[in-house]
């Protein structure tokens, strides 16, 4: 715990345009610890990845590494430093090899200058050993486009591995698309890389996993320095109050739920498509949130995604208000009044690449023509103003681009293209992963206020906490079956996973 | 801030500026290298030879805009202006024989729109086929040579007609089918349904537009526009070329990017595109009319085309 000090950065500052990101922020990391950096979507916590490890430059501070001054320009600079990111999304070459993904833009060459693929394999293999563990069961000749999240992440670890004078490896969010069981084995993996006397900083919302496996952890707030604390000094809530700066409620106030009496909105018979579900059969009412959990793979998304016409079904009915419906298009789902809040945010959300209000209006293009039919920029204007509001998405103006807007804002973002649409019935398929609380109870808060006011809540989600937290109604998954259809009144998370989990 | 810079940056986000600086940069070096060039003539024949492939410029950059490319314009453009000779050779009444030509192009358009958003084939092939096959048959219609029309005042109205006297046909055309373009792209759900598809298919299919619709009317717009414009030229020049357009094609990409379309799709303005065309057009009159062998002016679109993409392209954030 009290090594030596491998990466310090001091006084760090850097604006965007019309945002200070960082604000004399401060942070130490070293060696043989595990160093969690915490805060809210837009706290700065990406960012500060991103100046020590050149991505951007910064406009004031100092990075030193072992206690030297160092120049970090660009990512090959932090790799000569010892310095490496495992990014949260994992940028892989699909069809290459793992042993080639790893020594990307690394090739081991012969004094010809050409490729030396036996040192390739065998350099691959001598790091599969050398990590141990689930990299083991990997062979370094197979492609990577089928593998899964957490063995990506192997790979990633292991092209850090390449450098002998790795000090200091980083990962952002790491366990955002992991498994329960590849968690498990990341976290093994990280006591491991600790006991190399490796500095690992480790940026997660997840605070449980914080007590877990982190010694240090330092807060960050609007692109502020809060706190660096020892993780066994403190409690959860001392992390939240920290990060928000108030006592957050995350669920808020239990809702009443009248919805028993309330007609049915959504009905699903018979759902089946070979190899992910079978006989699906279920109701949801206006005026409730009904859950849907399951261990990841259970089949919760690809039948949402059936129901909204994304993807084909081998068989089953939907049936809206009582009434049959042939849903063949998104757009027809999307007239029938269902939003679709997709687990991809970045990939099927958004189109990050232009405004917040085409954005907004893209479901609803209808509410913003003027009288003769045509697209009216006042009214389009007017109509993202209102939805940027009701969800405190925070951007310059209506005109901002997407994409550069934070994890939370962006969710808020596609919620209010829904929400602004008028839809009755709004799907939400893992809503609240990668944000942070601030933002999560904000999501929660909407979806409560929806089903309040009438609207029919689904929620797809694999975290029991918030499924147990807001839901009126929880439906558990396995295989591809509906293993349990509860009320959810005083539900423990015991009753639960006894279904979520095979015996 | 100072002004200068405020200025550069709403440039980059401001598709079309850096063209219309260019184009004036353009026209001021062509007016001291030609005494000839800045007349109200000699502009208004450059415009005119810009003009007919202006109409696939526009139907280009809407397919450009919907994240897609259409190769085949050329060859649209010369079956329509085929089509529209030989069968008024044949003595099929002109207004036909147009109808004929145009729906030519549409049904063009619709192919390449079915297969690309229906079955997902890849446009460049897609249409880069399409253009072989035209090619076989022009060849097998025509021989390869010019089919030459009688004078018939008909067949010559869309191309020759001067209305007020001294605009010509293919220039009234030309403004009438870029204000639609802006109409429908500022004004209309479909217009909007082709830039949300071009900067997310995904999101957009999500968002319960419907992709292949759109992608399908972009490529017949593509369609329709090259046959026209096959169509307005063998008016304006009297016969029906087989040879027509090998590079309108390239052209009208050039056009497209020099004007500030982004090749992936989503992001553009019409009226970019439009000075795109007039850019490339201006730059080949200008150097014949200055004396320069007209070969260069495919270095020196090129070399703008470079520069345009430079100045254009959004720094990567640092």
């Amino acid at each position: 715990m009290d090594g030596e000090v491998v990466l310090k950065a001091e006084h760090i500052s850097k604006s965007f345009p019309g945002v200070k990101a960082l604000d004399d922020v401060s942070i130490e990391i070293r060696a043989g610890e595990v160093h969690a950096l915490c805060g809210e979507n837009g706290a700065g916590k990406s960012t500060l990845l991103k100046v020590i490890t050149g991505i951007y430059s910064m406009d004031s501070g100092e990075v030193s590494v072992c206690g030297c001054k160092a120049e970090i320009k660009n990512i090959n600079d932090a790799r000569g430093c010892g310095i490496h990111v495992v990014p949260q999304e994992m940028a892989m070459a699909k069809h290459l090899s793992i042993a080639e993904n790893i020594f990307l833009g690394r090739y081991p060459v012969t004094h010809l200058g050409i490729i030396d693929w036996k040192a390739l394999y065998a350099e691959a293999k001598r790091l599969q050993t050398k990590l141990g563990g689930g990299a083991i069961a990997l062979n370094v000749r197979d492609t990577v486009g089928h593998l899964s999240m957490g063995h990506k992440q192997l790979i990633e670890i292991m092209r850090a591995m390449i450098d002998d004078n790795l000090k200091v490896i980083a990962f952002d969010e790491p366990t955002s698309s992991l498994s329960a069981e590849e968690t498990e084995r990341l976290f093994e993996l990280i006591e491991d890389l600790r006991s190399r006397n490796l500095g690992i900083i480790y940026v997660s919302h997840r605070l449980s996993e914080i007590f877990r496996i982190c010694d240090r952890v330092t807060v960050l707030k609007d692109g502020k320095y809060v706190d660096t604390r020892n993780v066994k000094e403190i409690t959860n809530d001392d992390i939240v109050k920290m990060m928000v700066g108030r006592d957050l409620d995350l669920f808020g106030q239990k809702r009443v739920n009248h919805s028993e009496a309330n007609e049915t909105a959504l009905r699903v018979e018979n759902f089946s498509r070979t190899g992910r579900y079978q006989n699906i059969n279920f109701d949801a009412k206006f005026g409730e949130i009904l859950g849907f959990y399951g261990l990841v793979g259970a089949g919760r998304t690809e039948i949402m995604r059936a129901i909204f016409a994304v993807d084909a079904r081998d068989s089953g009915d939907v049936y809206i208000k009582g009434k049959k419906v042939e849903i063949k298009t998104t757009s027809k789902a999307a007239q029938l009044g269902i939003g679709f809040v997709t687990e991809d945010r970045r990939g099927e959300g958004l189109m990050l690449r232009t405004t917040l209000k085409m954005n907004i209006s893209m479901p609803n293009l209808n509410a913003i023509l003027n009288r003769n039919k045509l697209i009216s920029d006042q009214k389009e204007t007017q109509y993202a103003k209102e939805g940027m509001n009701r969800f405190n998405i925070k951007a310059s103006s209506e005109k901002t681009i997407a994409g550069t807007l934070s994890g939370g804002n962006q969710q808020k973002a596609i919620i209010a293209k829904w929400v602004q649409a008028n839809c009755d019935i709004i799907i939400f398929d893992e809503p609240t992963r990668g944000i942070d609380v601030g933002a999560k109870a904000e999501v929660y808060a909407v979806m409560k206020e929806l089903a309040d006011a009438g609207k029919c809540v689904i929620m797809v989600s694999s975290e029991l906490p918030e499924t147990l937290g807001i839901c009126d109604r929880i439906i558990v998954m396995r295989e591809g079956e509906i293993m349990a259809d509860m009320v959810n009144d005083q539900l423990t998370e015991e009753d639960i996973v006894r279904y979520a989990v095979a015996n | 801030m100072n002004t200068a810079k405020r200025l550069y940056i709403k440039s980059k986000d401001t598709p079309g500026i850096f063209t219309i600086f260019i184009l004036i940069v353009l026209l001021f070096i062509f007016s001291n290298t030609s005494k000839y060039f800045f007349t109200g003539d000699s502009l208004l024949a450059i415009l005119l030879s810009a003009s007919t492939v202006s109409y696939i410029a526009a139907g280009q950059f809407m397919v450009l805009l919907g994240g897609q490319f259409d190769m085949s314009v050329g060859n649209v453009a010369a079956m329509g202006g085929v089509l529209y000779s030989m069968l008024a050779v044949k003595g099929v009444p002109v207004p036909l024989a147009m109808a004929i030509a145009l729906g030519f192009g549409l049904l063009s358009g619709f192919i390449a729109g079915v297969c690309v958003s229906r079955f997902n084939t890849n446009a460049f092939i897609t249409t880069f086929a399409q253009l072989q096959i035209y090619r076989g048959i022009l060849f097998v219609l025509t021989g390869g040579s010019t089919i030459s029309v009688d004078p018939n005042p008909a067949f010559r109205f869309i191309g020759t007609y001067k209305l007020f006297g001294f605009l010509q046909m293919p220039i009234v055309i030309m403004i009438v089918i870029f204000v639609l373009f802006w109409f429908i792209l500022k004004f209309t759900k479909l217009g909007r349904a082709i830039y949300c598809v071009g900067n997310n298919a995904e999101a957009a299919k999500i968002s319960g537009i419907n992709v292949p619709r759109t992608v399908t009317f972009a490529f017949l717009m593509t369609g329709f526009f090259a046959a026209l414009s096959g169509v307005v030229f063998a008016s304006r020049v009297n016969s029906g070329q087989p040879n027509l357009g090998a590079t309108y094609a390239l052209d009208t990409i050039a056009a497209s990017v020099i004007g500030g379309t982004s090749m992936a799709g989503g992001k553009g303005n019409i009226w970019g595109a439009f000075i795109g065309i007039l850019v490339v057009y201006v730059i080949q009159n200008g150097l014949i009319m200055s004396g320069v062998d007209s070969y260069y002016h495919y270095i020196i679109t090129g070399l703008i085309m470079f520069f345009a993409v430079l100045a254009q392209t959004e720094k990567t954030k640092k």
